[in-house]
């Protein structure tokens, strides 16, 4: 498993390494500074100037030359340098507590204000290392949106009959060709590469039902489609309960439903695994689940905390915690989704989350940005594309 | 529930032979044997015949098996998830702690024959499980109270053993049975009554009957998720219909349940209100986007699946939809949940089924009410007040005015009183009260 783990390990190696296959070397350039920076602690700030959202009049050439000039006083410190991204944002970063930015932001004032623009929206003034995150998202905003290709979506449209046939080719079918493991990561700042924690196991769904069914795609209708991972989570756990391999299981995930946690299958895993084993297990249940079936959720959260596992809450988005708040909730830990909408929330989510550092996963990690943005909340786990291979 | 009082000790001899007990207690066999199941599900599927049961039985109360007891659970809920749990937690006791587990026809389980601590501790694991309704424990030491359990011996019916069941029949026909069903079949309207300074009906709520759906589609009405697949089409196919004149446009507002993931065009009629699951609500901004939205088109918007145990975990008074709909339970009452006043008057109290429900509602400052006690409280109201009313029972009125189907409301002869809203029309002068309830 660890030589398919992404390394080295910091974050924002990554993306430097993206931006080396992209080509624009300013951002390029950019996003090493920040790793630097992050990495030995300098401080730095950063005035990220939005050419990109300024109206038709600011960007003719005359105004770009103002813009520039209006920068100018904070590159005057031989430390000071400017970055012109790819969409044609500048980024001046400076030492720390120069007043030189202060002149620059009050010309920037100036020459905006010239046009009724609010210049809170044309720039942002960030500090390093501690908004290293919100930098780089910048950077790669800059660069256009992510390139995780959306798997191809077959024509069929996903049926009743569909989900017949499913089930009755998957009566004989092996599953084992399709199981898949996520590692859960551990990933610290300035420490060694991600190690997995644990491995979470999961039916790809989408693959197995392209070599089962092809042409159809499970997509679309929500029930149906959950009807179908329930039948895939009795056949994972089935795979997952031999008795001549449960010793090697080891600490895993597993994601399941209300209803999975108490069909044959799973009650066949559980007395398999002693009490001990229990504890190295983590399993899921969706915020989707909670809200579908609160009374059942409590009752499987009673019986599965008290057998030992760990219980996370998932696909938990930011505002989810408005309405789901934490101390309600009968769970471990949160499986809480990446996404660049959370760097904007700050003080309020820290507040919303539990204090304890192993109570939050952040999940979907697809960019540097995100590791950036959990260590700053003191998260150290991490699961998704950048830590860990979704193949075997 | 069937917990019967034990019979008297002298059926004992009947059921078990007294023999086979007089054989038991020479014999003393099998003390400290656990008969625990101990491989999971293969004990879960080949459940423990009658023969084991008069088996363990006379072991528990043999002579070497001192020390031993059983572990009566009555009140298992019906809902064969539960009892699952509720017996890996029994099987749990009897591999650490021997026994061997029944389970009865009658929501009754048993674990017999187990060492006290083992048992003590499955009472403790039972006792956490979060659920609706307290689960009663007994334990008997034996062979002190054999008598007793000689006599829950005697009177058990025991459960068929029960395989996995992984495909429902009928699902591949399943969509096409859907295209070819008339939504009005199984959709029910509800009345919502307001209570204040007046009694008013302000409106309707549509729901999809189970029985109904279940009536209809069979076996794939059975599961969850291929029941919500038939009710998301079925008001897919119900929205093109709201316009027209008939049962399914009644005065007021008209409350209908929405797929989660539909996007409703422009209202067809004003009044209506869209009522979408709870899992909706998960991005409080998103619902709020979807309420405007929605708003722009004329709909209303409705949050729907909150009760007691929703009402444990999530902030209701975050929610931004016009209206919550909270279904009644006594154990919402013993909850009393914390709401701000303002989320109370959004709340509609659903599933009323006696004046409890309306009192409770009332007192916390929730006025709009539905339920079985409003539907029978406004057919005898209809019935008093209708001069067709002749042969009529309230069960009757209350059926044709809940049927959305013209087919099940010809029977009544006075169809515009099945409609009307409150204050209901006065009977003619002179004309004599139609029968009340039957």
């Amino acid at each position: 498993m660890s030589a398919n783990l992404t390394s080295p390990p910091q974050a924002a190696n990554m993306l430097t390494a993206a931006l080396a296959r992209s080509g624009p070397q300013d951002a390029l350039a950019l996003a090493q500074m920040v790793r630097e920076a992050v990495a030995a602690g300098a401080e730095r700030q950063a005035l990220h100037l939005r050419m990109s959202g300024l109206n038709d009049r600011l960007k003719a050439e005359h105004h770009h030359r103002l813009v520039r000039e209006a920068l100018e006083p904070l590159l005057r410190p031989t430390r000071s340098r400017l970055f012109e991204l790819p969409n044609g944002d500048l980024v001046a970063v400076v030492p720390p507590r120069s007043n030189h930015v202060d002149v620059a932001r009050a010309a920037l004032d100036v020459l905006l204000h010239v046009d009724g623009e609010l210049p809170g929206h044309a720039y942002t003034v960030l500090r390093l290392p501690h908004q290293a995150a919100a930098l780089l998202a910048v950077v790669e905003d800059s660069l256009g949106p992510a390139s995780d290709a959306p798997l191809p979506t077959p024509g069929g449209r996903f049926d009743a009959a569909g989900l017949a046939e499913l089930e009755r080719v998957l009566g004989s079918a092996s599953l084992a060709a399709h199981l898949r493991q996520r590692p859960v990561c551990r990933l610290r700042p300035g420490g060694q590469g991600p190690e997995p924690e644990w491995q979470e196991y999961r039916v790809a769904t989408a693959e197995l039902c392209a070599t089962l069914l092809p042409g159809i795609a499970p997509a679309g209708m929500p029930w149906l489609n959950r009807r179908l991972k329930r039948l895939l989570d009795r056949r994972l756990l089935a795979e997952l309960a031999r008795p001549e391999d449960i010793r090697q299981l080891g600490r895993i995930g597993l994601s399941l439903t209300v209803q999975g946690l108490t069909d044959p299958e799973f009650l066949r895993l559980d007395s398999l695994l002693g009490q001990d084993a229990r504890r190295q297990v983590t399993l899921g249940l969706s915020v989707a689940e909670l809200l579908g079936d609160p009374e059942g959720f409590a009752f499987a959260a009673s019986f599965c905390r008290g057998r030992g596992y760990r219980l996370a809450l998932e696909e938990v988005e930011a505002a989810t915690l408005t309405l789901l708040p934490i101390g309600n909730l009968p769970v471990d830990l949160l499986k809480l989704r990446w996404s660049p909408a959370l760097t904007l929330l700050g003080p309020r989510l820290t507040e919303a989350l539990p204090s304890h550092p192993d109570g939050v996963v952040l999940t979907a990690v697809d960019r540097a940005a995100a590791i950036g943005w959990g260590w700053e909340l003191g998260i150290t786990l991490f699961q998704g594309s950048l830590v860990g291979v979704r193949g075997r | 529930m069937n917990v019967t009082s034990p019979p008297p000790t002298s059926a004992l001899g009947q059921s078990l032979g007294s023999a086979a007990l007089t054989q038991g207690l020479t014999h003393g066999q099998a003390h400290g044997q656990a008969h625990g199941l101990a491989h999971g599900l293969s004990g879960a599927t080949q459940l423990a015949n009658r023969g084991a049961l008069l088996e363990a039985a006379r072991r528990a109360v043999g002579a070497g098996a001192g020390g031993r007891v059983a572990l009566r659970l009555a009140g298992v809920p019906q809902a064969s998830h539960r009892r699952r749990v509720l017996k890996v937690l029994l099987q749990d006791a009897a591999q650490t702690g021997g026994g061997q587990v029944f389970e009865t026809t009658t929501g009754e389980m048993l674990l017999l024959g187990t060492q006290p601590t083992a048992a003590a501790r499955a009472a403790t694991a039972l006792g956490r499980l979060a659920g609706s309704a307290p689960l009663a424990l007994e334990t008997w030491p034996l062979p002190q109270e054999a008598a007793r359990l000689m006599a829950w011996v005697e009177a058990a019916t025991l459960l068929p053993p029960t395989g996995p069941a992984h495909t429902a029949p009928g699902i591949a026909g399943l969509d096409a049975l859907l295209a070819n069903l008339a939504p009005e079949l199984v959709l029910r309207r509800r009345a919502i009554l307001r209570l204040g300074s007046e009694m008013a009906l302000p409106g309707r709520l549509l729901e999809l009957s189970r029985p109904a759906l279940a009536a209809e589609l069979g076996a794939p009405a059975e599961d969850a998720d291929l029941r919500r697949h038939a009710e998301d089409a079925l008001v897919r196919r119900l929205l093109p219909r709201l316009g027209a004149p008939g049962p399914l446009r009644p005065q007021g507002t008209l409350l209908l349940p929405l797929p989660v993931d539909l996007i409703p065009g422009p209202v067809p009629r004003p009044g209506l209100v869209g009522v979408l699951p709870l899992a909706a609500a998960a991005d409080p901004d998103a619902l709020e986007e979807r309420r405007t939205a929605m708003a722009e088109q004329g709909w209303g918007m409705a949050i729907g699946g909150l009760d007691a145990a929703a009402l444990r975990l999530v902030a209701a008074d975050a929610i931004p939809a016009d209206w919550l709909l909270l279904h009644w339970s006594p154990a919402l009452a013993a909850l009393d949940p914390a709401l701000a006043p303002a989320t109370l008057r959004r709340c509609l109290l659903l599933g009323c089924d006696s004046p409890d429900a309306l009192a409770w509602g009332q007192s916390r400052g929730i006025n709009r009410f539905v339920g079985p006690h409003v539907e029978a409280v406004l057919a005898a109201a209809r019935l008093a007040g209708c001069r067709e009313a002749a042969g009529c029972t309230q069960r009757q009125c209350g059926e044709r005015a809940a049927a959305t189907a013209s087919a099940a409301r010809t029977a009544c002869r006075n169809q515009a009183l099945l409609d009307a809203t409150l204050p209901l029309p006065k009977p003619p002068a002179g004309a004599a009260p139609g029968t009340a309830a039957a």
